[in-house]
């Protein structure tokens, strides 16, 4: 038996397989470095913003209303806003996926309920109940859309031209297209003043992430 | 014919097998890691982890399919590793097992992307074609004369 072979292919199989955990490890990581990437659209009074515009940590989110993870962010971010009131301000920028049906639909809901000045409330309503119209007909959807406008107590004539208005598709076209000169290339992805962030994996590491920013 | 350095040819089948399971073994890790460790995957641009990973389809009795994947892949370097080590015909020839095991496991999970959840993971498609690649190399050595 030639041990040198041995120890040759063993150990190369050890190093594969402590290789591969590294590699799983890092990648899939419990930490969330800020990875570089810069926001090429700057927050200006035109965006969509929830918190105190004194705030010393802006997270800009570019997101999909149907997309499964966006959903999954959601209470992390609401748990954010509500556990940094005075720190955090969150904007929030359209990127709907081709491979979702309803997401125009729905970022058009939350645009026709921002004319009336409510669009916080259908971006909680549509991430909360996304199950519920994600995967449904578009006319399905569209009148669920409409339950939730009638919900919050909106302009029904109102918000039903709101939905078909160019001024709404161009609103949501225009925002995707700045997160896809930023590169982003899939949602959510999270800005923290400024600086992409890998998606946290969890609430506790997206709240060390805001804190590092609180002390700089 | 391309005439290969000679530390080369000796068991290039079975060496072309071990890279391939290296790759697969990596890829599955990565998916597997994801699953227990990384938050949701993101929905991509180039569509589908997302609906794929999350989907009902990514575990067998629990068990995340990107696991079984793993071991899969590390068993296939374990067998390999040992042939090369200490040689044995048997293994050789009867790698076509797992070779065919993962084929199947491949066309099903293709399939399911294909035609039940309508959209596919990009590292279960490199997972499948490592698969399907053991396999051909398994049929090889198991009937090349």
């Amino acid at each position: 038996m030639n041990n040198s072979k041995s120890l040759f292919l063993w150990g190369g199989l050890a190093l594969v397989i402590v290789l591969a955990l590294a590699i799983g490890l890092s990648l899939a990581g419990s930490k969330a470095p800020l990875t570089g990437g810069e926001l090429t659209v700057p927050v200006t009074a035109d965006d969509t913003i929830i918190g105190p515009a004194t705030a010393p940590v802006t997270i800009v989110e570019y997101s999909d209303f149907q997309c499964p993870a966006c959903g999954l962010y959601f209470p992390l971010v609401e748990r954010l806003m509500k556990e940094f009131p005075n720190d955090v301000r969150l904007v929030y920028r359209h990127f709907p996926l081709p491979q979702h049906a309803n997401a125009i639909a729905a970022a058009s809901a939350a645009e026709a309920a921002r004319a009336q000045g409510k669009f916080w409330e259908m971006y909680r309503l549509l991430f909360t109940n996304q199950d519920a119209w994600a995967d449904k007909p578009a006319d399905v959807a569209l009148r669920t859309f409409r339950g939730y406008a009638s919900q919050l107590g909106l302009d029904l004539v109102k918000f039903d031209l709101d939905l078909k208005n160019p001024v709404v598709l161009a609103r949501i076209n225009t925002q995707k297209t700045g997160g896809v000169n930023a590169g982003v290339d899939a949602t959510p992805t999270f800005y923290l003043n400024g600086q992409k962030i890998a998606n946290p994996s969890s609430y506790d590491n997206f709240a060390s992430l805001v804190k590092a920013q609180l002390s700089h | 014919m391309i005439t290969l350095p000679a530390w080369l040819r000796p068991n290039l089948v079975i060496k072309t097998a071990a890279a391939v399971a290296v790759m697969g073994f990596f890829d599955a890790s990565y998916l597997t890691a994801k699953h227990f460790l990384g938050g949701p995957i993101p929905c991509s641009i180039f569509k589908g982890c997302d609906t794929v990973t999350n989907s009902v389809y990514a575990s067998i009795f629990g068990i995340p399919v990107a696991l079984l994947g793993a071991i899969f892949y590390l068993t296939w370097l374990i067998l390999i590793i040992w042939y090369l080590d200490r040689g044995g015909e048997a293994i050789k020839k009867n790698l076509i097992w797992l070779g065919s095991a993962g084929f199947l496991f491949s066309i099903y999970f293709v399939g399911v992307q294909a035609l039940v959840i309508k959209a596919f993971c990009l590292y279960c498609l490199i997972s499948a074609l490592t698969s399907t690649l053991l396999f051909i190399l398994s049929l090889i050595l198991r009937f090349r004369p």
